[in-house]
């Protein structure tokens, strides 16, 4: 493997200086566990790894029922399902961080990290999206927020500028029933990457009959993860009921446009879509309802 | 360099390293802490797993500098934190290790660290683990050989032991009375390194002044390679040698039947496949040698590849070997037998379908690594010396002897601790390169593979074509089969004339079949080259032969069972080689075993029927199978040990058979002390170095067990025989009445009186009063020996019952182990998900010598043969692999392991040691076949290709198609 500088900033300020220096020959590490990997099979090239575990906004963990969770880039999954008041108000992002790796994985990979990595099936965009959730980013300009949704450029890529770095995740707090819920196919074995995943959370009305709002979200199926406006949408004001269900489901499915390769054809993603909407859908509204 | 501070296992080091060491490297190189393992390098494996402040990490990805101030517990502290944290508790061990021990959920050891520490963070939280929990915390750190079966077991049974202070015992299955050690569950004799980290595998070794090399790998499948540029390479500093075809001084070839493999590819010899070397780069540190590689010009010219059995057998196709006489065709092989047109004219129902089965990779977890040490280096090592885990440590010994142009004796292998083989260690990977180097550059010098360069390189399991045509009558007898065969044999012979001979000769199924005619076309390809894998060509025609049955099945109305009993293998029977069985056929009552048992379990008049739950289909399938035990074919077939008694009353057995996790150190030393009357913790066991050990033959066709457990048990009752001599003329008494047990030596009261009748004692008539019976400790009865002058060491070679080569008709093999094996599969009719939840088995194995032992082979067998169902395929696009990471590479995880429920069948055979025959690979070939019938039951859809296409399924359900042909992996339509 190629060797590389380590370096350890203590600030933000100072972190988006040693990325501004070195432009495309530093990579900020988090957990490592898709950057490592990569260099050691010289998928990637780089000068200097930009550790960002020590300053203290990356490594935030805080949750309030006002103001909903501000979750560092770097914190590690196991963190998070670890916290019983993140895992009751965001149990969508629980199940992607309990699926992404294993053990030895999520005590470190962090969900900043595989949002940066940019996978078009990485676990936690499809659950992040359905939590509403926003990116903040720091760099040589300032700050600025963006929904995740709009985070990805497309397969490995982000809309990170040179010199920024992704510093935390913003998610609104749960409104009164709210539920989600995330899934994902991997048939051949645990730790295959998805072939098709769906997230899913609902706001259903006061007498848990009805449905206020939702939002569904595709994973694997385009060139970046996917939010399917055209569901949560159509949902707003049905009631909960396996018709709903089966109209999302038509929705997500029309709305994948995957592609076919080793892990799955574009047809039987588009069947999947269906499938894990209707499933994910159900679970989030089961969990809207029993809250 | 910057400074890193650490403490581990309560040790604080200040370390100078380089910012890209990663943490794993640290403690495996820098503190020579070699208990965690490296086995992929890439995050996917788990067995670098330590814990970093108490939480487990991959220590392979985990820069070292992020362990800056921090405490690591690694597996040789696990054990020291335990009895400081629990002074109370007795016993050496953490009771997970413990666990491992008693439960057997460590084979190779490979994996056992990782699992271990990994566990130990689950244990933290909770000492009532359910089985979700374990499989949860362990879903990311694989074992290639236990199953995982008895993981959950030891696991659950270490929490026990911390909750309740008692260590339970493992359920095992029923077997037959003990002997004094033989069919007793008795733990590894190497469990104990292998749980603490002390045993050391070939990349654990270390030498002063020690070397790296590297080989650079062909960039084409198929290419003449016109010239060699190794300046730049040899000019780096730090680079001691850059070596090609032409720094080889013996023979340029090597091979294990036929001499075909280049040791380098160049100058005559092209590269025929992307795993062929041609340079190999030795240096200061691996990181150099690697650099090396990058600055060697290669000018290749590309030669048209071929890469399917089926096309390399056409007229125009490139020829491989233009030396050889029949083009790409490696071996016709043939089976005749009656007279399949007048068997085809009989049968009332006829089947016919074409199957396929997938390249598949051994995946064991200790990537192959070899050490040459220079002769001379000290006093250890006045021979050449090849460090090396592999199966056929003689072999080695004259492949690397021919090559170096050096008598075999003036080589020495020494077989280190091997982290899993499966067959998939028996060729030359390092040896030869690493002798050569250390020869050259007059110091060690070190080759370990990158998981990468293992995955290209090394042998694998033969890709089959399997057409086969299964004629029946209306009441279910078998008239005819005729079946043709295509293997995929890669680049190089390695073992594949004889893995598709077996392929060959087993494609009848374990059946009476009065008619066949089957043929067998075993091809080069530019493809890596396949040989032995656990099943050596069985499996695939199993797949295909099985599948068949259950059309035919079908097709007749007739119980899938019931028409396998119709046409069981028996006592009586012929095979198709015109073998005909005369004893040890334990297939009908393994039919039996398992018929009960799923009726049991289903409650069902009709076992094989679906049912529903929810969006899941269920149903079992059933198939059955039969594996020689031994080379067969003619081919000698023996072992020799050499045993050694010792003053102090131990014995050992040493023998160059291959330990490679099966256990076999334990056969050789239950066998040894059996007969020696010792306890079994009294016998070491030696094996695998060639010059202190002799020649077990190779660890391969489920051989070792009979063969050199035989030996070994013979040279050992050979002992016995001389120490009862010289005791029986010291004491005078007939030798045959002493016996030897629980460390003694006695005259045994009964066994005298039936040779004398009541008396003295003595011969009748002697007048000498009784009292001149004795009662010696073992250690005393060896001092006897030696006072007497005799040798306390023999040995004895044991050759196997002769077999006759193919063709010939007779006794094609000595020994034939049988098993049926039943699945429950769930088929997600939604997702096309398949399953397994469940297995039922049961396995004829003549005599279980180790029921612990015996049960991990065959639970690991189990999910060897699930993954090649479902999941596993080395996949190669024109000659390139497409798999060429282990994460690409999908073999099962904890979380795909299913129930299980195994019975053994003891049908003894005459010969084999206690009765014992093979088992390694009969239990990983049944498999796959039941799944895929059960997965027809389910859902009507049956795969004529493995590993079966999930997506395919799915699609197929949705049309109503009852056949898929398509396999996950195949090139997108
Ligand atoms: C064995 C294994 C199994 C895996 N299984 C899964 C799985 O099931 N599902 C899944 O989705 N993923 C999986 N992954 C991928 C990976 O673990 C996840 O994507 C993980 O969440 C990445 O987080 P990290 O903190 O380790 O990221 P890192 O590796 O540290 O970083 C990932 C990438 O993002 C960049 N980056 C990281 N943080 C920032 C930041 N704050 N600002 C800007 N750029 C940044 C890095 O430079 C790098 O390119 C797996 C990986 C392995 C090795
Ligand atoms: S996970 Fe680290 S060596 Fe495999
Ligand atoms: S014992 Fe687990 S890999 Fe061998």
């Amino acid at each position: 493997m190629q060797a590389f500088d380590y370096v350890r900033p203590t600030t933000v300020d100072e972190a988006v200086s040693i990325l501004a220096r070195h432009g495309d020959q530093a990579r900020v590490l988090s957990g490592g566990t898709d950057l490592i990997v990569a260099l050691r099979e010289s998928r990637r090239q780089v000068q200097v790894v930009v550790d960002i575990k020590a300053l203290s906004e990356t490594a935030e963990l805080a949750y309030s029922p006002q103001a909903g969770l501000r979750l560092g880039a770097a914190v590690p999954c196991y963190r998070i399902y670890g916290d019983s008041a993140v895992a009751a108000a965001y149990p969508g992002l629980i199940d992607a961080a309990r699926l992404i790796g294993g053990i030895q994985i999520q005590g470190r990979a962090s969900i900043g990290g595989n949002i940066c990595n940019a996978s078009p099936a990485a676990d936690s965009a499809p659950a992040l999206i359905v939590h509403a959730a926003t990116c903040v980013i720091a760099g040589p300009h300032g700050r600025r927020e963006v929904a995740v949704e709009d985070f990805f450029a497309g397969p490995g890529r982000t809309v990170l500028q040179p010199g920024e770095f992704l510093v935390s995740i913003r998610l609104p707090a749960p409104e009164p029933g709210f539920g989600a819920a995330y899934l994902r196919f991997t048939p051949r074995n645990e730790m295959d990457i998805a072939v098709v995943g769906a997230g899913a959370s609902v706001v259903l009305d006061e007498t848990r009959r009805t449905i206020r709002s939702a939002r569904i979200a595709l994973g694997a199926v385009a060139p970046t993860p996917l939010l399917v406006a055209a569901a949560g949408n159509a949902l707003a004001g049905l009631p909960a009921d396996d018709a709903a269900v089966e109209q999302a489901a038509a929705l997500a499915e029309e709305a994948a446009r995957p592609i076919t390769d080793m892990r799955g054809t574009a047809e039987f993603r588009k069947h999947l879509s269906a499938v894990l909407t209707r499933r994910t859908l159900r679970a989030a509204i089961a969990r809207a309802q029993a809250a | 360099m910057p400074e890193l501070k650490l403490t581990v296992n309560g040790v604080p080091y200040t370390l100078d390293v380089p910012p890209h060491r990663f943490l794993a490297e640290v403690l495996r190189y820098d503190l020579g802490l070699t208990g965690t393992k490296i086995g992929c390098n890439e995050a996917e494996c788990g067995a670098c797993t330590v814990l970093v402040d108490g939480c487990s990490v991959d220590s392979c990805i985990y820069p070292a500098f992020k362990a800056q101030n921090a405490t690591i517990l690694t597996i040789e502290g696990l054990a020291e934190a335990w009895r400081q944290a629990h002074p109370a508790q007795e016993g050496p061990l953490h009771p997970l290790q413990e666990a491992f021990i008693a439960h057997g959920a460590t084979q190779c050891g490979f994996c056992t660290p990782g699992l271990i520490m990994q566990a130990k963070t689950l244990l933290d939280e909770t000492l009532e683990p359910s089985d979700g929990q374990i499989k949860h915390c362990l879903k990311d750190t694989y074992c290639r050989c236990t199953g995982y079966t008895a993981v959950l077991r030891a696991v659950r049974a270490a929490a026990e032991k911390m909750r309740t202070g008692r260590m339970p015992a493992p359920e095992l299955p029923q077997v037959m009375a003990p002997l004094a050690q033989i069919g007793k569950p008795l733990p590894r004799p190497d469990a104990v390194e292998k749980v603490t980290g002390k045993a050391m595998y070939a990349d654990d070794f270390r030498f002063a002044g020690m070397l790296y090399a590297a080989a650079l790998r062909s960039a084409y499948p198929h290419a003449r390679i016109l010239a060699i540029d190794t300046q730049a390479a040899q000019a780096l500093p730090g680079v001691h040698a850059v070596l090609t075809y032409r720094d080889v001084p013996g023979d340029p070839r090597h091979g294990l039947v036929e001499n075909d493999w280049p040791v380098f590819a160049g100058g005559d010899y092209p590269a025929r496949y992307v795993g062929d070397s041609i340079a190999l780069a030795v240096a200061e540190s691996e990181e150099l040698a690697r650099q090396a590689l990058g600055l060697i010009r290669v000018d290749y010219e590309p030669l048209p590849a071929v890469t399917d059995p089926v096309s390399a057998r056409l007229p125009d196709a490139p020829v491989l070997h233009p030396d050889r006489p029949d083009g790409n065709l490696l071996k016709h092989i043939k089976v005749r037998h009656g007279d399949v047109a007048q068997g085809f004219a009989q049968a009332d129902v006829i089947v016919e379908r074409t199957y396929r089965t997938p390249m598949t990779e051994h995946a064991f977890l200790e990537p192959e690594c070899s050490i040459g040490v220079p002769a001379g280096y000290d006093a250890e090592h006045a021979k050449l010396t090849v460090y090396v885990g592999s199966q056929i440590p003689y072999s080695d010994r004259h492949q690397v002897a021919k090559s170096l142009s050096l008598a075999d004796e003036e080589v020495r292998i020494r077989g280190t601790v091997m982290g899993g083989g499966f067959g998939g260690k028996e060729d030359i990977t390092g040896q030869i390169h690493a002798a050569l180097a250390a020869q050259i550059t007059g110091r060690p010098v070190k080759i370990l593979y990158s998981r990468e360069e293992s995955l290209r390189v090394h042998p694998k399991r033969h890709a089959t074509i399997i057409r086969v045509r299964t004629g029946a009558t209306h009441d279910g007898i078998l008239t005819a089969v005729e079946a043709e065969l295509y293997g995929d044999s890669g680049a190089y012979a390695s073992l594949g004339d004889k893995v598709m001979t077996r392929a060959t000769t087993h494609a009848t199924g374990p059946y009476a079949v009065p008619n066949a005619k089957i043929d067998c076309y075993a091809m080069y390809t530019n493809n890596a080259p396949c040989g032995a894998f656990r099943g050596f060509g069985v499996t695939q025609s199993a797949f295909a032969v099985e599948s068949n049955m259950d059309i035919l099945a079908r097709e007749l109305g007739i119980d899938p069972i019931e028409l396998r009993r119709k046409n069981a293998l028996r006592v009586g029977a012929t095979t198709a080689t015109g073998q005909t069985l005369r004893e040890s056929v334990g297939l009908l009552e393994c039919l039996s075993r398992v018929e009960g048992a799923v009726r049991a379990a289903r409650d069902d008049a009709s076992p094989w029927q679906p049912w529903q739950e929810g969006a899941k289909r269920y149903a079992w399938g059933v198939a059955a199978g039969y594996k020689n035990t031994g080379l067969g074919g003619g081919a000698p077939d023996k072992a020799e040990a050499e045993v050694e008694v010792f003053p102090d009353g131990r014995a050992e057995v040493r023998i160059s058979s291959a330990e490679l996790g099966q256990n076999l150190v334990g056969v050789l030393a239950a066998c040894t002390a059996e007969e020696l009357g010792l306890p079994f913790e009294r016998v070491s066991v030696l094996v695998m170095d060639t010059d202190r050990a002799p020649d077990g033959g190779p660890t391969t066709a489920s051989r070792q067990t009979y063969v050199s457990g035989n030996a070994a048990r013979l040279a050992a009752a050979s002992m016995r025989e001389q120490m009862q001599a010289v005791l029986a003329e010291k004491y005078d008494v007939p030798p045959e009445v002493i016996a030897f047990h629980e460390g003694l030596a006695y005259v045994d009261e009964a066994r005298l009186a039936r040779v004398r009748g009541a008396g003295n004692g003595h011969a009748p008539g002697d007048p000498r009063p009784a009292g001149t019976r004795f009662t010696l400790t073992f250690a005393e009865a060896v001092q006897a020996l030696i006072a007497e002058g005799r040798a306390p060491a023999l040995r004895h070679e044991y050759w196997a019952p002769k077999t006759q080569p193919l063709g010939t008709g007779g006794d094609m093999h000595f020994a034939f182990s049988y098993a049926v094996h039943a699945a429950l599969v769930s088929v997600d009719a939604e997702t096309g998900e398949v399953a397994v939840e469940k297995v039922i088995t049961a396995h004829d194995v003549g005599r279980a010598i180790n029921p612990l032992s015996l049960s991990g082979q065959v639970e690991g067998g189990i999910v060897m043969g699930m993954g090649n169902a479902l999941t596993e395929h080395y996949i190669v696009e024109n000659g390139v692999p497409w798999t060429q990471h282990l994460g690409q590479y999908k073999m099962p995880g904890i979380k795909l392991a299913p129930q299980m429920e195994n019975y053994f069948v003891e049908d003894a055979t005459a010969d084999g040691p206690y009765g014992a025959k093979g088992v390694g690979e009969i239990s990983s070939i049944p498999i796959s076949p039941a799944i895929a019938n059960a997965v027809c039951n389910a859902v009507g859809v049956r795969s004529l290709a493995l590993p079966l296409d999930q997506d395919a399924l799915l699609l197929a359900m949705r049309r109503g198609a009852a056949e898929i042909e398509r396999r996950w992996g195949d090139p997108p339509a």
